[in-house]
């Protein structure tokens, strides 16, 4: 009896295990297209079916949540220092519901930089979690920062 | 080791393990390596914050590492019977539970041999050098930093230390099941071993799909 369990039970793990290897490789595979897409603006674009970028304008993208206190720090500081970005593009995309997204974006007056993306279009081209800010120089990407980042660190990649 | 009192055992090795992890956050990982990791990205003030944060929950690292051993000892010692039921073996589930727990010490050398490379022998090291130090292990093979993130624990977790641990285990597994350690080796290293290929697996499987 024992051993007919402990047979259910090495099925139930090999079973496990079958799917979890299945899945990591189609995450492996989605995450090898994505980092493929974010590398030009243009393919970024496209594939979040964004409109009217200038795709040869230096850009900064940063993906957010309203939730999180890494994007409402990042958004504090966008703020205090938005006179710097005048010279760049910069577009905020979130996951989360336009009006929550717009909502938290006017506390920090940064309402005009919102851009509008289908949430599954955006976890599914960008991995992980947020904040992840997305630097171009003359439509490829020149920086990749996860995680909260400093103002000086996303200018002195455009300089 | 195998013959002392199992609960004595347990508190002797939940002390040390709190002692080197003591050592290693108060004196090797030093605040300065943690802005300077750090500081591409994130302001000075920032750092300082995320440091005071990390200082003021350090007390729940020791909180749970006896509740984090007592869940990892059941687990093996679960599979282990399974093992024993399988190949016809009778022993109870708390002699495996002992003889894991005396086991585990060889657990402990890795971060004292962390410890004596980076406090004595390597004294300018850097975070990185910290995070990916992993010596007799296959990930001493490969430039850490220019892989893929998801290698990096299985890489390191196959080491020769795993290798000692599985011969001390066969030693206790001699003792409990009364036989010769040929034979003791023989059922731990397909039993352990998968046990540890299961392991690996689920915990590579969580690093790509949640993973950034």
């Amino acid at each position: 009896m024992k051993k007919k369990l402990l047979i259910v039970f090495g099925v139930l793990i090999i079973g496990l295990l079958s799917w979890m290897g299945y899945s990591s490789i189609k995450k492996l595979d989605q995450k090898a297209e994505s980092e493929k897409i974010v590398q030009r603006l243009s393919s970024f674009a496209t594939k979040l079916k964004l409109e009217n970028i200038n795709t040869g304008q230096s850009t900064i993208f940063i993906y957010f949540n309203s939730d999180c206190h890494f994007c409402q720090w990042e958004m504090k500081e966008i703020q205090k220092n938005i006179e710097k970005f005048e010279d760049y593009q910069l577009m905020l995309a979130s996951f989360e519901p336009k009006s929550e997204a717009i909502r938290f974006l006017n506390e920090h007056n940064l309402s005009a930089y919102y851009v509008e993306a289908h949430p599954d279009l955006l976890t599914s081209t960008i991995m992980g979690g947020v904040p992840q800010t997305f630097i171009y120089k003359n439509g490829e990407l020149e920086k990749h920062f996860k995680g909260e980042v400093k103002i000086e660190a996303i200018l002195q990649v455009l300089r | 080791m195998f013959n002392t009192n199992k609960l004595y055992l347990y508190i002797f090795l939940v002390l040390a393990a709190s002692l080197l992890s003591y050592i290693l956050q108060n004196h090797i990982i030093k605040e300065n390596l943690i802005i300077e990791y750090f500081q591409e990205q994130m302001g000075y003030e920032r750092i300082l914050r995320m440091i005071e944060t990390r200082k003021e929950w350090a007390w729940l690292n020791y909180l749970f590492l006896p509740i984090i051993y007592l869940i990892k000892f059941s687990l093996i010692s679960f599979w282990i019977l399974c093992g024993t039921i399988l190949f016809g073996y009778k022993v109870t589930f708390k002699s495996i539970f002992k003889v894991i727990i005396g086991a585990e010490f060889v657990w402990l050398l890795p971060s004292l041999l962390l410890i004596i490379w980076f406090g004595i022998f390597d004294t300018n090291y850097s975070f990185n050098d910290i995070q990916y130090f992993a010596p007799l292990s296959l990930l001493s093979l490969f430039e850490a930093t220019t892989i893929e993130s998801w290698l990096i624990f299985p890489l390191k977790s196959l080491n020769l230390f795993e290798a000692l641990y599985l011969l001390i285990l066969a030693l206790g597994i001699k003792k409990i099941l009364k036989m010769d350690y040929d034979s003791a080796l023989s059922f731990t290293l397909p039993v352990y071993g998968s046990a540890l290929i299961v392991w690996i697996l689920f915990i590579t499987f969580l690093s790509i799909n949640l993973g950034g």
